[in-house]
Order: C-alpha cells, then structure tokens, then sequence
C-alpha cells in the first residue's frame, strides 16, 4: 500500500508542473490571448510557414511577390493576397503553389474567409539593407514576420532555420516579409463596406474590396496633382486687411474679393482649404509610441517555438517597420446637413520623424534605435472649399492614426452657427464683410462623430473663417545682392495637442 | 526502492519552471482601458446658461446650445500601451464658443479634448495624473481629480463657463461610462 501511495504521490508532482514545461508540438501549447478578429496568430503563422516554404523553394515565387509589391497598389509595398492570388506564376496560380505547402486546401480556404484583407508587406529596413528595390531574389528568401496589433513583439516565421520573437525595440537586419492586415482596404465583410462609395475592386472568388480613401488607389487613373499654393492671394488678403491691423477676414478676400475697401463680393470658387503641414507634437518618442504602439491589452503570447530577441534601447516603435508608412485620417465638420468629411493620408516614419539607427546582432542581425527627432512633414492635401454661404462659420479638425478600417459612427442632432449675410441673385454675392449687415443663425440637424477602431486619437481643434491665413512676415536682405530682399511669410499653424497643422485655401482653378 | 521513489517525489516537487514565479498585477489598470461616454455633468455652483434664469447644476439639462455635437457625442479614453508603459486618458468637456466675427463669448458649448498622462495604484485603485498639456489646460481647463466609483470614472475639471451672468468659475463633475460604440453598448 505504501508502495502504492509514493507511487502515485509522485506521479502527482511530477504532472503537477504548468503546461508549458509538458510542450511537445507549439500548436499543442500555444497561449495567444487575442480576439480573432484583431489577431488570428495561429492562421498567421500558418501561413507564413507555407509562404516561407514557397519562396524558399521556388525563386519565381520570389520574382512575383517582388513584381507585385512594386506595383504599390495602395501607394505601399504591400500585396494584397485575395487580389492576387490566381495570377500565375510560370503556368500555376499563386494560390495553388501556396495550396500544396499546407495539409489542405480546406486550412488555406480558413485563412482566406477568416483574414480577407491579408497581405503580404515588404518592409523598408533601415540603412537600405532590405526593401521591394533592392530584393536579390536569387540570393534572398526573406524570413516572415507577422505583424500582431494587440501585440508589441513581432514573431519571424521560418520553415527551417527556427523561429524568432521581436522585441518591440528590434527592426530586422536581415530579408523579411510581413503578414499584416491591410489599412488601406477594406472587403465586402467588413462593417460599413456597401457606405463607401469608392470604386470596388473584384477578384478572384469573388474577392471584394474597395479603398478606405481614393488617395490610396493606385490601381485606377490618379487624379491631378494638387497644385501648390499661390501665394499671390494670401499675400494680397494680407495687405488688404492690414497686415497685423487685422481690418477683415482674408477668406472674405479670397473667396468673395471683399476687403475693408470692397464691402460686397460675389462667390468664387477658385479655391479649395488644403492642409499644407502636419507635425506630430509632444514629446518625440512619446509621439511615437502612441501612434506606433499596440492599442489592446492582450499582450501576452506565448508560443514556445519562438526563440526571443532582445536589445537595449528604450524606444518602442514595433509597428512602424511591419506596417509601412502611417495611416492618418482628418475628420472635418463643416455643416449640420452632410456627414463629417473624411480624407486620408499618409506619412512613413522618416517622413515625421529624424531616425538614427544602431545595429547589434543578439541572436540575428537588428537594428535600435537611438536618437528620435521630430520634424515637420509638408502635405498639399485638399479638403473642402469653404462656402460660407452653406457651411458654417466654423469647421472642427480632427486626426486620427488609423490601425484598423473599422469605422464607428455615433449620431446626434447639432447647432452650427452661419451666416446669413447672402443674397442669391443669380449669383451668390456676400453683403458686407465678416458678418456684414445680417447677425447669424443657428439651425438643428443630426450630425456624426466618426472613427475608426483601435485608431490612436490625435484629437481636435477649431478653426473659423475669420482666423487670419499669413500671420506675419519677415523681410531678409539678400546677403550678396543689394537692394534684393525676400519675404518670408508665417502661415498660421493649429495645434490639437497632439499634432500640429496649417491649413490654407490654395486656388485650384 | 522506497527511498528512491520517496527521492523522486521530493525532486518532483521542486521541478516546476518559473512560470510559477508571481506576475505584476495589471487587473486593474486593464480594466480602465476602454472608451468611455458621458453619462452625467454636473457643476459644483448653479449657473444659467439657457437664458431662463433659473441657474442649476445640471448642465445637461441646462445647455441648450452646442456646436458640433452635443453631451451625447462626448467621449472619453483610457489608453495603455504595455509595450511601452504609455499611458494617457482623455475627454470631452464643454468649452465656451468664442464668436470670432462678433467678437464675444457665447453660451454654446462645444466638447474639446483634455488629456493627461497617468498612473495606478492596483491596490487602492487610485489613478494618479502625471503628466498634463498645460498650454490646452490653459485654455479648456484643468483635471483636478480623476477617481473610479462604482463601474464609473468620474472627472473633476476647473474651468471658467461663459454664463449669462459673465464669466464664472466651476468645478465640473464629468462622469463617464465604459462604451462599446461599435454595437453601442455598455462595455
């Protein structure tokens, strides 16, 4: 009996030990604490396997994927699989290549039901030591990393040489390919799809999908480029109201000619407010880390294959390098009767911020970084002219940087205050300057608050139709010329506390 | 052979991993994480902003003019970033609308973002602001107390209102709620 009784006492104890240490597969032991919409690690990882076995076995794989990711079809080098995956690749669909690496068709068809708007990503990596460009596809199999949004470590498949787990701090020196979910899409499941008015794309299986924002479109005929600003008008707005003085509103001279000189003005529509610049504000590695970091969180993955890679440094920007360049949304409210207008942008990290970088090799070759500055990144991107005889007095700015294209709206009636200083004769002249002879109205309507989810919150400012356009100049001598100056003219910068923007009217026709 | 199965129980007990070894508590702060919408706000004095001249303290049932969204479109966030221990909340509150062209000060509200950056005390449950956007503070108020009651965070923001009486200043007590605004829903 007591032979019996040790016997099971240490069996008992021997068992009585976590999961972890028992591990005799990964997918047996795997602990991903993630909602399968956001994350869906294990199908990731599967197909980062097969994707990783494909090009490692066949170069022309690799020729295709860096042909694709070329073509920047959202403006990025990303591929989006359901797009593409029946082009052929010397005979044989991309798919059906794929298809052969996983146990059946039915787990690779899982995949594509359950992450529609997966895509392969090549990551510019610091130094040009990896990107699309500069791919030896007959040399390189890049390795895959998976790009997590409720996850700050970013996994690096292989099919044969192990598997890694980022740091947040580490960018890759060495060839990878990221599986992400792209921003810049959004399919026929997603919430909201049949709002959107852009132009739908199909693909094979009837693949749908439709761009978040026209400016990502690179598949159809782009649009003109929006011109520069003329500085002409906004100089001549300047001087007629007095420069400094303050005697009227520039928009009134720039939209309707009226000036201090020329109370009454008919309506031209000329010009469109474009944001001109956009700056992160803040402090800079803070800046960084809010627009770069995971959102949720369920940070805890634990998969017992993944070998982790560390190295010093304390700034956290794991996203940047597995996502690209930033998706940024401005939201303006501009009128009760319409819904809030929506554009979108994009900037890469180089693009606001001055990165330098250091490489060290703790098990793989990577990159930290170690100085972090913020800077200034020049747009021309057109928002809305501003009538004023149908919008309201005032517009409100907000940002957000969008990780997800989920968009949520919330509804409620509103005020907005307007103008009623208009006469429609045939034309629609403005009486008087400012508000003229008329005091302003206030109407009802229901309007909208719109984001995105597990978007970052850049949050929002007010800017009204008075506030002047040129806030001051400077005249600087020209060093080796006599009597040759130059003006250089301050345009008047918003601030929502977390970004930083100029907005002016720029003539489009 | 006992001796040996009795050394191999005692060994047994010992060989667990350091999985077993205590992790930080963040129950509470990953609780916090959400957005959040208004479910109340009230001022510590009467004040009239309807024109009505009956000053009270329920602003929701006070303000009759807004811009771009009234109390129902506020919204509030609390945010964490494990990876980098960001963490930062923010909120609507009601800030007065200056009337550029009349140049003056309305009664209108429009809800505008205050931010801090915080920390938590797991085991009291205290959040503590440190850090703040003094030029915005300036501006739209001050937070000077934000505490969690009964499934509730509630704010305590000093600022000046545009009244009908001129200018007074308030202690606003914002209270908000976890939100699921996709489905709409308490989260």
């Amino acid at each position: 009996m007591k032979k019996l009784f040790f016997a099971c006492l240490s069996l008992c104890l021997l068992y009585s030990c976590s999961e972890a240490d028992l591990t005799e597969t990964q997918d047996q032991t795997l602990n991903v604490k993630s909602t399968p919409r956001n994350d869906n690690y294990l199908l990731k990882k599967k197909f980062a396997i097969a994707l990783h076995k494909a090009m490692k076995e066949h170069q022309d794989v690799r020729d295709f994927l860096k042909t694709e990711a070329l073509k920047k079809f959202d403006g990025d080098y990303d591929i989006l699989y359901g797009y593409i995956s029946d082009e052929l690749i010397n005979g044989t669909s991309f798919r059906d290549i794929l298809s052969s690496y996983f146990d059946s068709l039915a787990e690779l068809e899982e995949i594509e039901n359950t992450i529609p708007a997966l895509t392969i990503f090549i990551p510019e990596l610091p130094e040009n030591s990896f990107s699309a460009t500069n791919w030896n596809t007959s040399n390189d199999v890049p390795m895959v990393a998976i790009r997590l949004l409720d996850n700050d470590k970013t996994p690096v498949i292989t099919s044969d040489a192990g598997n890694y787990l980022l740091d947040g701090n580490a960018i890759p020196a060495f060839p990878v390919v990221v599986i992400k979910e792209c921003e810049r899409v959004i399919v026929s499941s997603f919430p909201f799809y049949g709002e959107k008015t852009s132009k739908e794309y199909i693909g094979p299986r009837n693949f749908r999908f439709r761009f978040s924002d026209p400016i990502f479109d690179f598949i159809g005929p782009r649009g003109p480029v929006p011109p520069e600003a003329d500085p002409d008008p906004l100089v001549a707005a300047w001087e007629l109201n007095g420069k400094g003085e303050n005697l009227g509103w520039h928009r009134d001279y720039i939209y309707y000619t009226i000036n201090p000189g020329t109370p009454n003005g008919y309506f031209i529509n000329n010009f469109e407010e474009h944001l001109r610049s956009f700056r992160l504000e803040g402090d800079a590695q803070q800046a960084l880390e809010l627009i770069s970091s995971p959102s949720t969180v369920n940070s805890n993955l634990s998969d017992p294959s993944l070998t982790p890679i560390t190295v010093s440094g304390n700034v956290n920007y794991n996203s940047f390098w597995t996502d690209g360049s930033f998706e940024f949304n401005v939201f303006t409210d501009y009128n009760v009767n319409t819904s809030v207008l929506e554009k979108g942008f994009h900037a890469s990290p180089y693009d606001l911020f001055d990165i330098v970088f250091q490489q060290s090799i703790p098990i793989l070759p990577v990159y930290h970084v170690v100085s972090l500055t913020k800077k200034t990144y020049h747009i021309n991107l057109p928002i809305i002219n501003w009538k004023l005889h149908e919008y309201s007095n005032t517009f409100k700015f907000k940002f957000e940087e969008q990780d997800l294209d989920v968009e949520v709206t919330t509804q409620e009636s509103r005020q907005s205050k307007y103008n009623t200083n208009f006469s429609y004769e045939g034309e629609i002249l403005k009486i008087g300057y400012k508000l003229g002879n008329s005091a302003e109205t206030t109407l009802t309507t229901t309007t909208s608050a719109k984001w995105h989810e597990q978007s970052n919150d850049l949050r929002e400012v007010l800017v009204d139709f008075g506030d002047n356009v040129i806030i001051g100049e400077e005249v600087i001598q020209h060093p080796f010329v006599i009597n040759h100056s130059i003006t250089n003219y301050a345009i008047r910068q918003y601030t929502t506390g977390k970004c930083s923007f100029s907005l002016v009217p720029v003539k489009v026709q | 052979m006992k001796k040996l199965i009795s050394l191999l129980a005692i060994v047994s007990l010992f060989s667990c991993s350091n999985d077993d070894a205590p992790q930080e508590n963040h129950e509470f702060l990953n609780s916090l994480v959400s957005k959040y919408k208004l479910v109340s706000v009230d001022t510590d004095v009467p004040i009239d902003l309807n024109g009505d001249n009956i000053p009270q303290t329920d602003l929701m049932l006070e303000a009759d003019c807004f811009l771009f969204g009234s109390f129902a479109l506020y919204m509030g966030e609390f945010v964490y970033k494990p990876s980098s221990g960001y963490k930062e909340f923010g909120l609507h509150v009601p800030c007065v609308y200056y009337d550029l062209a009349n140049e003056s000060y309305t009664t209108c509200l429009v809800g505008l973002s205050l931010f801090c950056f915080y920390e938590v005390n797991e085991e009291t449950k205290e959040i503590i602001i440190t850090g703040r956007n003094e030029e915005r503070e300036a501006e739209f108020g001050s937070v000077t107390e934000v505490y969690w009651e009964d499934s509730l965070i509630h704010f305590i923001v000093n600022k000046e209102l545009y009244t009908t009486n001129g200018w007074q200043e308030v202690n606003i007590h914002m209270v908000y709620q976890k939100w699921d605004f996709l489905n709409n829903v308490p989260n």
